[in-house]
């Protein structure tokens, strides 16, 4: 298994680069589809945006940690902040009602809902000084 | 790439043709765009995301934030891209329910009442 590891500022505009970074790892690997690849990018953005939240609600200024894990048959993202910790919603929570016509209020908070359905597994670990959340398309590498 | 937005006039309708990504760094730009047009008396909006390679939850919610104004205004607001990524996550949203996603900009125009 390979790894390849990013840190960056606490800023949104460093998330295209670590979408670049995290699609780049991937294709070298060559273990996800096209889909694949647009969902882990798409997953690991709103894991990154989140951490950044987190972080200026903390007023923390710590990089963000990056670790992408290339197995043969999948990939998995860590991302690490110290912005505090959260609670995530359960599993179980409901896909905001967007699609009704009425009830277009949805503006945010469609995030972690999209993460939980792009990604094959999510998992939410409170550390020290905040929240690492590991994302995997196909099937996680072997550690 | 650096979001940028292309206006023009069709049917009627007023284009928006984004390029660049619509990230949580990008959005409140696109937002400004939409909101200067609405605010600009153009309540008939197309958005075409064709040369939109990535969009997240921000950006979602500002075309859900556009399209609720021009309909409280009597507009309306169809989008238009060709990309497999935003069907499936307006599939998983729901979002399609409320706002399907056309091919072009012809069948934009061609889906429905406009302003004509």
């Amino acid at each position: 298994m390979s790894t390849v590891e990013l840190t960056i500022p606490p800023l949104s505009h460093y998330l295209a680069l670590v979408r670049l970074v995290v699609a780049n790892a991937a294709l070298s690997e060559g273990s996800l589809s096209n889909d694949q690849m647009d969902d882990l990018a798409l997953a690991v953005s709103e894991a990154c945006a989140n951490a950044v939240d987190s972080e200026r609600a903390h007023g923390s200024s710590q990089p963000i940690r990056i670790v992408v894990e290339l197995g043969e048959h999948g990939v998995a993202v860590t991302v690490t902040d110290h912005g505090g910790g959260f609670v995530a919603p359960a599993p179980t929570a409901p896909m905001p009602a967007v699609g009704d016509p009425q009830h277009l209020r949805h503006e945010r908070g469609l995030g972690i809902p999209l993460m939980r359905r792009l990604a094959d597994d999510v998992s939410f670990r409170a550390t020290a000084e905040g929240t690492a959340v590991r994302l995997v398309v196909g099937i996680a590498p072997s550690t | 790439m650096d979001l940028q937005v292309v206006e023009e006039e069709q049917a009627g309708w007023t284009v928006l043709r984004v390029y660049g990504d619509v990230d949580v760094a990008s959005s409140p730009r696109l937002r400004e765009h939409l909101l200067r047009a609405i605010t600009n008396g153009h309540h008939y909006l197309i958005l075409d995301l064709d040369q939109v390679h990535f969009i997240d939850s921000t950006g979602l919610g500002v075309v859900i934030g556009a399209l609720k104004r021009t309909r409280s205004l009597g507009g309306d607001l169809r989008l238009v891209s060709t990309r497999q990524i935003l069907a499936r996550v307006f599939e998983i949203t729901g979002l399609n329910k409320a706002l399907p996603i056309e091919s072009t900009v012809a069948a934009a125009v061609a889906a429905g009442p406009g302003p004509g």
